[in-house]
């Protein structure tokens, strides 16, 4: 059995998440952590400002109403772990500290769900600023459930020849051997060489969880696009240039893309 | 877990240390890839210059009847492994590194799930002397935890996980659960290590009470007050057929759950199998 938290703002939630957390239930034991957060880091407050023109905050935090939908989305989550049979747990942590709270309560779970329809949607589009410094800060690997999503069919593999990626790869194995069955996909970017680095260790280890994976070279990661309509709904896993330069990551195009496109399952884990 | 890199030196391997690789494999039905590291130091006679002035050493030859023996002799420690090895029926592959074993173990770390390592492993007595134990350094380096292997067969009916509240050590423990998902019934103890001795130890039980239940049936915590260190080696001295976690190996950056020099102290003085890894 693994521990799941889902990490939700205290006035945004919705039971999108469920499909995939039901899926999962089918072919293996989990426990899953609601972990409800403040609209807002008062101890960070200046450095994430609310973005003009995004829905903002519906209610004022820390007002009756505030309390009010908390209360209601707690009663929801319950509601629905209930229906699926999901044993469960309800973290309320709103207290004015967002990020302390996201690395303490992901230091003691196996993956945290992040719904990136609905995180911080006041501070901008995915992936906004609180979205990177949780996926930056987290303490273990996260998968970001797309809005409009359907649930994964594949598993595609990035692979930069980095400590990181391998890291990410590695990771996702132990923690989802249960999708060794799905279509898998190692693809290594590059635009200028055809050799995949350290290809025969790389390969020995890849066959003894995969059997069946494909080994594919990328040229231009901007046209993922049309790459990704021959490997329909894929499960994305993606590492960082090392955890301090998670942001570094982030700014190149390519990731920042997928989370903005909102229609791909992204596992994401770094040291 | 699927791969495990298992060092080995030919010229030291004795019948009783394939007996807990031979126990990891049939506990996790891995493939067991042996990496025979050696010592690639040639045997040399010195030259001295001859001068009064700087008389110290300025080239050496290779003394070829000494290599050729020495050679001769690794060949056939090497025969009389893998026939030990048959006899006591495991099943593995043989890779031969040449070159610096610590950086070819590092490389196959990253294709690696797991590397198990004898605590004694050496090639060199002289030339360790220099440059500080192998073992400690595959440690601090490896992209993949390490389990170190006592001198005698042990088991695992036991699970201790030390724990000081900090990210290294739960990274251990749950490297280790996901490697070994097959223990789950195994007791485990939580070993607190209270490094500030503070009056209210912040535990943080509701969480980690909620990821052990997760994942194991019976489980205990203790908390070691006092002068850590001693208390630990007070604590694992005795132990046998216990498996140890521990996070964080001899990487400055991230908190260590001890002071520079305890894991060392732990390394040579305990006899139990030790799991080592760090984020």
């Amino acid at each position: 059995m693994k521990k799941i938290i889902l990490v939700f703002e205290s006035i945004h939630y919705n039971n999108e998440s469920f499909d995939f957390i039901e899926a999962l239930r089918k072919i293996e034991d989990i426990f899953v952590t609601a972990v409800f957060l403040s609209p807002v880091d008062y101890t960070s407050v200046w450095a994430f400002p609310v973005v003009p023109g995004t829905s903002g905050l519906p209610v004022t935090p820390g007002s009756p109403e505030s309390e009010e939908l908390l209360q209601k989305h707690m009663a929801s989550f319950k509601a629905k772990c209930a229906e699926l049979n999901i044993p469960f747990a309800v973290h309320n942590d709103v207290n004015g500290v967002v990020f302390e709270q996201v690395r303490l309560e992901s230091r003691f779970a196996d993956l945290m769900f992040i719904h990136t329809g609905l995180f911080y949607a006041a501070f901008g589009e995915q992936p906004n600023d609180y979205l990177k410094e949780v996926m930056h800060i987290a303490e273990c690997p996260v998968v970001l459930i797309p809005p409009r999503g359907t649930l994964p069919q594949s598993i595609v593999l990035m692979y930069d020849g980095s400590e990181s990626s391998m890291f990410a790869i590695r990771q996702f194995a132990y923690i989802f051997p249960v999708l060794k069955s799905l279509t898998s996909t190692l693809i290594y970017v590059d635009h200028k060489s055809d050799e995949i680095p350290d290809q025969s260790k790389l390969k020995e280890w890849m066959y003894s969880w995969y059997p069946n994976i494909q080994f594919e070279i990328m040229r231009d990661e901007k046209n993922y696009h049309s790459w990704f309509q021959n490997h329909p709904n894929p499960f994305i896993v993606t590492g960082s240039y090392g955890r301090a330069a998670i942001v570094e990551f982030l700014k190149k195009s390519f990731l920042t893309d997928i989370i903005n496109d909102q229609q791909y399952f992204v596992f994401l884990a770094h040291k | 877990m699927n791969k495990v890199l298992w060092l080995v030196n030919p010229l030291q391997v004795t019948e009783m240390e394939i007996d807990f690789p031979k126990y990891i494999q049939e506990l996790t039905h891995c493939n067991l890839l042996c990496i025979l590291l050696e010592n690639n130091f040639y045997e040399t006679l010195p030259m001295y210059t001859g001068d009064p002035m700087f008389p110290a050493v300025d080239f050496s030859v290779i003394n070829s009847t000494l290599n050729e023996e020495a050679i001769q002799r690794s060949d056939n420690a090497r025969h009389a492994f893998v026939e030990m090895c048959g006899k006591k029926g495991l099943q593995f592959s043989i890779h031969n590194d040449k070159g610096n074993p610590v950086t070819e173990v590092v490389k196959e770390s990253r294709f690696a799930d797991l590397i198990l390592v004898k605590n004694s492993l050496s090639f060199n007595a002289a030339f360790e002397e220099l440059s500080g134990n192998f073992v400690k350094k595959v440690l601090g380096k490896s992209e993949c935890p390490v389990l170190v292997v006592p001198d005698d067969h042990q088991v695992f009916d036991e699970i201790c996980f030390t724990y000081n509240g900090g990210y290294s050590s739960l990274y251990a423990m749950r490297q280790f659960t996901y490697l070994f998902p097959d223990l789950k019934d195994v007791p485990v103890t939580v070993l607190f290590v209270d490094e500030k001795n503070s009056e209210i130890p912040v535990i943080h039980e509701k969480e980690l009470k909620e990821w052990l239940n997760a994942h194991y049936s019976n489980f205990s915590f203790k908390i070691l007050r006092g002068d850590v260190e001693t208390e630990l080696l007070v604590e694992m001295m005795p132990k046998k057929n216990m498996i140890v976690t521990y996070g964080a190996f001899g990487r400055n950056n991230i908190s260590r759950l001890f002071r520079r020099g305890s894991a060392d102290k732990v390394l040579e003085m305990i006899d139990i199998p030790l799991f080592i890894t760090h984020p």
